[in-house]
């Protein structure tokens, strides 16, 4: 495998040896990347920084739901190192190329024109963007005109083109649709700070795959399948209603963040529910179930067709559906699916768009529970709407330009569906992570990193940060494997999921990798990112959930935060 | 159903390929009788009806209130409360809320503590969500729940083109005539009787 290096200024390319990044993939080689390659304290959208796409360390093999897609940079939203997580077909296609990994470098003059850039098996072209401008549905149809139907795609928005701190990295899906966003933090700014509007690769490449041992391989993948095929979350739940089987559920237990994280249950629940959304979709022909990559097994995305049964969004997830829906107070279905096309369209992360609006409201823009208003107001990003403008750098910017002191973010980036309050290892995380605040960050559960039944009490304070510590290595290392997160939830009550993802690596390397490297990898992973973030001038003062969690009670339960700045040090690395 | 209050009866036939169409009747919430407090896992078998081993195996989601249950054998239900079940939840969240979850730490602030209640008789809503709903909904109505008399009218009207083969028991009259009824009463006893 190879790295290609593209300067985005002489538009010239290199396919370079791992080197000293081998044995890295996904979140671990773009934050080790960054670290070392990006100077901390430079501005995101200079040509100092850089802008990595990796696949996973498993990306080449065929290990069920092996498809994740890092992209990482340092972040113009946060200020720190991001490593944003996608689905899409791109993670299973780099490798066809003989790729682990791009990295876009350098910065073409002001004012140049956006580039598409299409790598072959042989080559690497660069061309002036057919696509400039356009919205990435109508951008992916001419892209896959002029290039070809087989490619394989990534690319920015307008909001991408716009240098905005909320805009995504969109990946092409199997059906070959631009829906798959790497979202949080911005990496379609940096992208679109080189000038790329889009990344094609030419999924016609078949370099194969050489595993160290191909019969070892075989038997840990049949397992790996297995453990998945048996639990009753991948195989049964996440299939049935998707992620937003959880908004009925968390509204029941009173931590659904409703009203800009007011309360902790929402009246219209049951119409935004994950239940509602299935016999919707199943009414008009869509899809229940749908995989945001080959080799997914999990299947947790749906096909969401309008009322006239035409195909409107997929990808529609509990936090999409959460941050539109309970937290804004709109209880329309539709509306919500529209509002997350038009994230997908314009390319920007549904979550900080969601909480944007929620600024908007606070402030008076637009009334709490309007849907339309919603839509109208989203439509206004990427183009030369000053507003526009505002609402595309994100939540914290937004407050700012209209005054608003209730501002849910840490480092800058906006919270997702979860209220910390009431699911405190969840707010340790959103806390401490390098990211900002991420659910995501803290979601590798495995049986033996957490010692369960061992020595972590999490009814004591200490605890709870001890566990969210080991819950954020653990996503680092299946983040940096390709893996799709959602496997934690089989490897949580299955002994066999951890080793087998040990296995899986080592029959495919052929390099001794146990269990403990795995657990390295992640906190490895983690020290990067921690190391940038410290001397990009981070301190322990910004691991803090914003003060209105320290100072108000959730209702119905009433629970508090109650975390120290110093308590939640032990959180990290 | 045992001697819950005396309230007009809907007594229904529906074609049981119709049975999906009412999981969000009982996702709303359901009237469950109950003649005294008792653990929740009795609650469960002996007045909702479920089996134990489905209970058990099926049920990891059990709220009380909108706190995780996780001593089901000791924790009361009295009349007044609510009662949320979900079937298999993904999510960090949904791991944590799991009955007896390894993970169940992170919510200490949303566990039912301990309680007692007086011997009293009255109504438990019942909330089914996801799996729990679609697998539960045919033998609960066959049993008979509770429900609100204007919800279920508005409930069966918006879904008329769906539910149009359902028909009253015993040819008592045509559901739109029935559904003006229920609309005029506080609380009815919904009884199905599932059709091959």
């Amino acid at each position: 495998m190879k790295i290609l290096r593209i300067n985005t200024r002489s538009r010239t390319y290199r396919f370079e040896d791992l080197g000293e990044y081998a044995g890295l993939g996904g979140r671990a080689l773009t934050s080790r990347i960054i670290n070392r390659e990006v100077p901390a304290d430079c501005h995101p959208l200079s040509a100092e920084n850089k802008i990595v796409l990796a696949a996973g360390i498993l990306a080449p093999t065929t290990a069920a739901n092996s498809g994740r897609m890092s992209v990482g940079a340092k972040s113009p939203l946060t200020g720190g190192i991001k490593e944003s997580n996608s689905g899409g077909q791109f993670a299973n296609t780099l490798p066809k190329l003989g790729l682990l990994a791009i990295v876009l470098e350098d910065k073409p003059e002001a004012g140049s024109p956006m580039m598409d850039i299409v790598v072959r098996p042989d080559r690497v072209e660069f061309h002036d963007s057919v696509a400039a401008g356009m919205r990435t549905y109508a951008a992916q149809e001419k892209l896959l005109a002029t290039y070809g139907k087989e490619m394989v795609t990534a690319m920015v928005g307008p909001a991408g083109e716009q240098c905005l701190s909320a805009a995504t990295v969109q990946f092409s899906d199997p059906d070959g649709l631009p829906s798959r966003s790497a979202g949080r933090g911005g990496m379609g700014a940096v992208m679109g700070s080189k000038r790329v509007k889009a990344i094609l690769l030419d999924s016609t490449a078949a370099q194969k795959v050489e595993y160290a041992d191909e019969e070892g391989f075989k038997a840990a993948r049949k397992e790996w399948v297995d453990i998945m095929r048996n639990h009753p979350v991948t195989s049964q739940g996440l299939p049935g209603f998707g992620t937003a089987v959880l908004v009925n559920v968390i509204n029941a237990a009173g931590a659904l963040p409703t009203k800009n994280f007011r309360f902790g249950q929402f009246a219209g629940a049951e119409k935004i529910s994950g239940e509602t959304l299935a016999e919707t979709i199943t009414k008009r022909g869509g899809k229940t179930k749908h995989g945001c990559h080959s080799g997914c097994m999990i299947q947790c995305s749906q096909v969401y067709h309008d009322k006239d049964g035409k195909y409107l969004t997929t990808g529609f997830e509990y936090e999409t559906i959460w941050g539109f829906g309970a937290d804004l107070m709109v209880e329309d279905l539709d509306d919500i699916a529209m509002m997350d096309r038009t994230c997908d369209e314009v390319g920007m992360d549904t979550i900080e768009m969601a909480n944007t609006m929620a600024m908007a409201m606070e402030a008076g823009i637009i009334n709490w529970g309007d849907g339309k208003a919603v839509i109208r107001e989203l439509n206004k990003v990427g183009t030369d709407d000053p507003l526009g403008r505002i609402y595309g750098n994100g939540t914290a910017y937004t407050a700012k330009a209209f005054g608003v002191d209730r501002v849910p973010v840490v480092k800058n980036q906006a919270l997702p569906a979860y209220d910390p309050r009431a699911v405190k290892a969840v707010g340790v995380t959103y806390a401490t992570s390098p990211m900002g605040a991420d659910h995501t960050a803290g979601y590798g559960v495995a049986q033996n990193v957490l010692k369960v039944g061992g020595d972590v009490d999490g009814h004591k304070k200490e605890g709870n940060v001890e566990i969210s510590k080991n819950l954020q290595v653990a996503t680092a290392a299946i983040d940096s494997l390709g893996l799709c997160l959602f496997v934690a939830f089989a490897v949580l009550d299955d002994a066999r999921g951890v080793p087998c993802m040990a296995k899986m690596v080592e029959t495919y390397t052929g390099k001794p990798f146990s269990v403990d490297d795995l657990i390295a990898l992640g906190a490895n992973c983690l020290k990067d990112e921690l190391d940038f973030n410290r001397r990009a001038g981070f301190t322990p003062e910004d691991d803090q959930l914003p003060r209105f969690f320290q100072t108000e009670t959730l209702p119905p339960h009433n629970v508090g935060w109650g975390y120290t700045v110093e308590e939640l040090q032990g959180a990290k690395v | 159903m045992k001697q819950g209050p005396e309230v007009p009866m809907a007594h229904v036939v529906v074609p049981r390929t119709l049975a999906p169409a009412f999981a969000g009747l009982l996702r709303q919430g359901i009237g469950v009788w109950l003649p005294a407090p008792k653990p929740v896992r009795d609650f469960l078998v002996e007045e909702v009806g479920l089996e134990l081993g489905y209970a058990t195996h099926e049920i990891p989601g059990l709220f009380l209130n909108g706190v995780a249950v996780d001593d089901w054998e000791n924790t009361l239900v009295a009349p007044g409360d609510e009662v949320a079940l979900s079937g298999t939840m993904p999510g960090l969240a949904g791991i944590a809320l799991r009955r007896q979850s390894p993970l169940r730490s992170f919510r200490s602030d949303l566990t039912v503590p301990f309680r007692s209640a007086a011997a009293v008789a009255g109504m438990v809503t019942l909330r089914p969500f996801n799996f729990v709903a679609q697998q539960a909904v045919q033998p609960l109505l066959a049993r008979g729940v509770y429900v609100s008399g204007a919800e279920l009218a508005r409930y069966v009207e918006a879904r008329a083109d769906e539910l149009g083969a359902c028909r009253l028991m015993g040819g008592e009259g045509c559901l739109e005539d029935a559904m003006a009824c229920w609309r005029q009463v506080e609380v009815v006893h919904l009884q199905v009787v599932w059709e091959e």
